[in-house]
């Protein structure tokens, strides 16, 4: 049987796709809480705490992450969190989902060991869910 | 060699005048005025076309001591230099330089020189011919002008088109999303719902719209008038209409616009920099102290007199490292501020490109910002 996923993180300052997107989890119950940071300040403190605190039950199992926000984009949260990540012993799979489709953003993205995998927005609900099931 | 020496040395025949006045026509039709400097007699000499150019009568007598008021101050040292390797040396020149008329009218000129030998093999002298090739560098310079503006344009075209794409399409994956929600959805109340979130994609799009006009709008504008526009009127109109804002926030603003009172431009551009930069230091102000915001002109002196504008502010300044070449870009802003639009700065940089102008900014963390415009 799959485990469902606990805890899943959003970083994205679009507010609308947000409640969308957390919509669509609600309604398909694609995991029991849901973190959402407008930025990746806010992101990359989160988990920068969590990692002097030993916190890791509150650590989330799937990251959605935009490129394009204000104060710290999601380039500079990924080199952050990369330096990081090991440190947590428990897998986080990270989502780039962004608007842009310059081909260069997207292999950058691909390129990045921290980067699963990298979707263009919209998002399609079916992949959305795939995204929570392959974690799962 | 002056003409005059030239017909005392020998005696006039015929075939002598036929080569004086061929040399005459083509040194006048070219523009080209020849010169020799004596050395050992310290003593220069122009030959008549080379007093014409240089706008002095024809019974000027040339002195040494004033060769450097021929040339345009800036290259006074590349002249002294080219000059004295050639008397020196013996380096001939080729070059091109800024030469000055007894009138003060600045020209380009071609300026060829080289030295003059005696039978021992020293220098005695340098001898030389300059041109007049105004015309040709002038145009020189228009076409690199034409070809830096439609470069500059183009580039904006790219940047926008660029910006266009980006901006529709984050609304258009939403309502994308939204469909596909109220596909997806069972119930009738919750498809309903989402038509909040469908009016919320419309405003937001309506927004990027209107950003995108304004943007439309300053290359269409750009040929307005341009009128003489006086920058304290500027700044008083502008700290009027946000007068609220500026004693509320106890805003302190000291003007200083005695080196350039006036320029030719679109008052309403003017007024936009103004608000612009001016709202821009009040919300990025540094949270432990009030925001005092100096401004001034002063003209470019090396630059065609070019008016330059100083705004800068005692605010929380910018990582310029971090975000250098983005602190112009649509839609980027630094800080969470509630009214960050992330507009204010693209609209400022395009008014003033569209008009040829540039702008620049230098700021360090938790001391300041300082935007420098070139009109």
């Amino acid at each position: 049987m799959k485990k469902k996923i606990k805890l899943a993180c959003i970083i994205d300052d679009d507010k609308i796709y947000v409640n969308l997107v957390r919509k669509i989890i609600e309604t398909k119950k694609l995991c029991d809480h849901l973190l959402i940071f407008k930025d990746g300040k806010e992101g990359i403190d989160y988990f920068e705490t969590l990692l002097q605190n030993f916190e890791r039950e509150h650590l989330p199992e799937v990251i959605l992450l935009d490129l394009n926000m204000p104060v710290m984009d999601g380039w500079e949260f990924l080199e952050r969190f990369t330096k990081i990540k090991n440190k947590f012993n428990s897998p986080i799979t990270l989502y780039v989902v962004s608007s842009s489709i310059n081909s260069i953003d997207i292999e950058k993205a691909k390129s990045l060991s921290s980067v699963q995998n990298y979707l263009i927005k919209p998002v399609k609900i079916d992949e959305l869910e795939a995204v929570f099931n392959q974690t799962a | 060699m002056t003409e005059t020496n030239l017909k005392r040395q020998f005696k006039p025949n015929k075939e002598l005048d036929k080569h004086i006045f061929h040399y005459q026509e083509s040194a006048s039709m070219t523009s080209t005025g020849s010169w020799f400097i004596d050395l050992e007699n310290k003593k220069s000499y122009w030959d008549d076309i080379a007093k014409k150019i240089l706008e002095y009568p024809s019974d000027f007598v040339p002195s040494l001591k004033m060769a450097m008021t021929l040339y345009a101050e800036e290259h006074h040292e590349y002249i002294a230099n080219i000059f004295s390797e050639c008397a020196v040396s013996g380096i001939a020149f080729d070059t091109e330089v800024l030469m000055l008329t007894s009138k003060n009218r600045k020209f380009w000129a071609r300026a060829i020189g080289k030295p003059v030998y005696n039978t021992n093999k020293e220098i005695i002298g340098v001898r030389g011919i300059f041109q007049d090739i105004d015309d040709i560098i002038q145009k020189e310079i228009n076409l690199e002008k034409a070809s830096e503006i439609v470069a500059s344009q183009n580039s904006r075209l790219f940047n926008f088109a660029h910006i266009v794409s980006h901006n529709l399409r984050s609304h258009s994956s939403n309502l994308t999303l939204i469909v596909q929600l109220i596909n997806d959805l069972e119930s009738v109340e919750e498809k309903l719902e989402l038509l909040d979130n469908i009016k919320d994609v419309s405003e937001s799009l309506n927004t990027t719209i209107e950003h995108l006009n304004e943007v439309v709008s300053i290359q269409t504008n750009s040929n307005q008038l341009k009128v003489k526009v006086d920058f304290t009127d500027t700044l008083d109109q502008v700290t009027t209409s946000i007068n609220q804002i500026l004693q509320n926030k106890n805003v302190t603003i000291n003007s200083d616009f005695s080196k350039a009172k006036f320029i030719k431009y679109i008052p309403a551009y003017l007024d936009s920099i103004f608000l612009n930069l001016i709202t821009n230091a009040i919300k990025y102000k540094h949270k432990d102290r009030d925001p005092i915001i100096n401004i001034s002109t002063s003209k470019d002196y090396k630059n065609h007199n070019r008016v330059v504008l100083k705004i800068s502010d005692n605010g929380s300044g910018i990582d310029m490292e971090k975000f250098g070449d983005k602190v112009f870009g649509m839609y980027k802003t630094f800080h969470y501020n509630a009214d960050a639009r992330g507009i204010g700065l693209f609209i400022t940089k395009n008014q003033i490109e569209s008009l040829n102008g540039e702008i620049h900014v230098e700021s360090e963390p938790d001391i300041g910002t300082t935007f420098i415009i070139k009109f």
